[in-house]
């Protein structure tokens, strides 16, 4: 079960409206790496999940996932408050706001809605956090990447926030991946499916 | 910084403290030094908590108090804030 905290995990202040950069930013609530593909892979994994360990790690970095996904869709909803049409005209922003006016929908940069082929459980813990780590490295370049189109500070300060959470969930996803190797058979591990072979 | 701007900010310390901790105790249960920490975190959170409970209201609805009117609805939201 969750509990909603009525809190951001990291505050998000954002003075100026910037439709153009919302329409990147929103990638990172919907887009194919983004906090709600990451929080969805973690949280339908850790069910297979064979080791108390690992199981937490999913838990707790897929419940972290759902704070992210608050922190984009809070940047998406200050980056394009009290927008004027001319600002919406010239920005771009004409195509999101046709279909969506200015809600949150979870959607890629492209335009593409989430979909669940974003994220993959095997049933296979080796297979599942290779994934995961891949996930985490994926997540930092696009946030890179929109570190390079901000130049807001109040924007770039969120964004270097939630990079530097992907590289300490990469740490964590590895030392899980080496708990589950230390377990198996050192000559072969990939002899069983600690998830499924009993 | 407000008083209520501070606590939260102290909240959102000490709880950012304890989930860097958690996950780390996920994959190094055994570390005394990191568990020394994770109390640390907690008790600064626990503080933090009830005292912005009982000055500004609930932060999750378990913890309302409120008998008149359910101040749990009021705004701001977290994404609201305009500083």
């Amino acid at each position: 079960m969750w509990t909603y905290e009525k809190r951001l995990q990291y505050p998000v202040n954002i003075k100026k409206p910037n439709p153009k950069l919302a329409s990147a930013i929103i990638s990172q609530m919907g887009g194919p790496d983004g906090e709600l593909g990451a929080s969805q892979r973690y949280l339908s994994q850790r069910y297979a999940a064979p080791y108390e360990e690992v199981i937490a790690t999913l838990s707790d970095i897929g419940t972290e996932e759902l704070a992210h996904m608050e922190m984009v869709s809070a940047m998406v909803y200050q980056l394009t408050r009290n927008l004027t049409m001319e600002q919406i005209k010239e920005s771009g922003f004409d195509a999101y706001y046709v279909d969506h006016t200015t809600g949150v929908y979870p959607q890629s940069a492209a335009g593409i809605p989430w979909t669940s082929a974003y994220i993959g459980v095997k049933g296979d813990i080796i297979t599942d956090l290779t994934e995961d780590m891949g996930a985490e490295q994926k997540a930092r370049t696009t946030y890179d990447n929109l570190i390079r189109l901000a130049d807001d500070p109040d924007v770039l300060d969120v964004l270097k926030f939630l990079r530097e959470r992907e590289l300490v969930h990469f740490q964590r996803f590895g030392e899980a991946l080496r708990l589950t190797t230390d377990r198996l058979n050192a000559q072969n591990f990939y002899a069983f499916n600690p998830s499924f072979d009993k | 910084m407000d008083e209520k701007n501070r606590l939260l900010e102290q909240i959102r310390l000490s709880s950012f403290g304890i989930n860097e901790l958690n996950l780390y105790l996920n994959t190094h249960p055994e570390d005394q030094t990191a568990l020394a920490h994770y109390r640390h975190y907690k008790s600064m959170r626990d503080q933090a908590m009830k005292e912005y409970t009982v000055k500004y209201g609930p932060l999750t609805p378990y913890d309302s108090a409120d008998t008149a009117s359910w101040t749990w609805v009021d705004t701001p939201w977290p994404w609201q804030c305009e500083k």
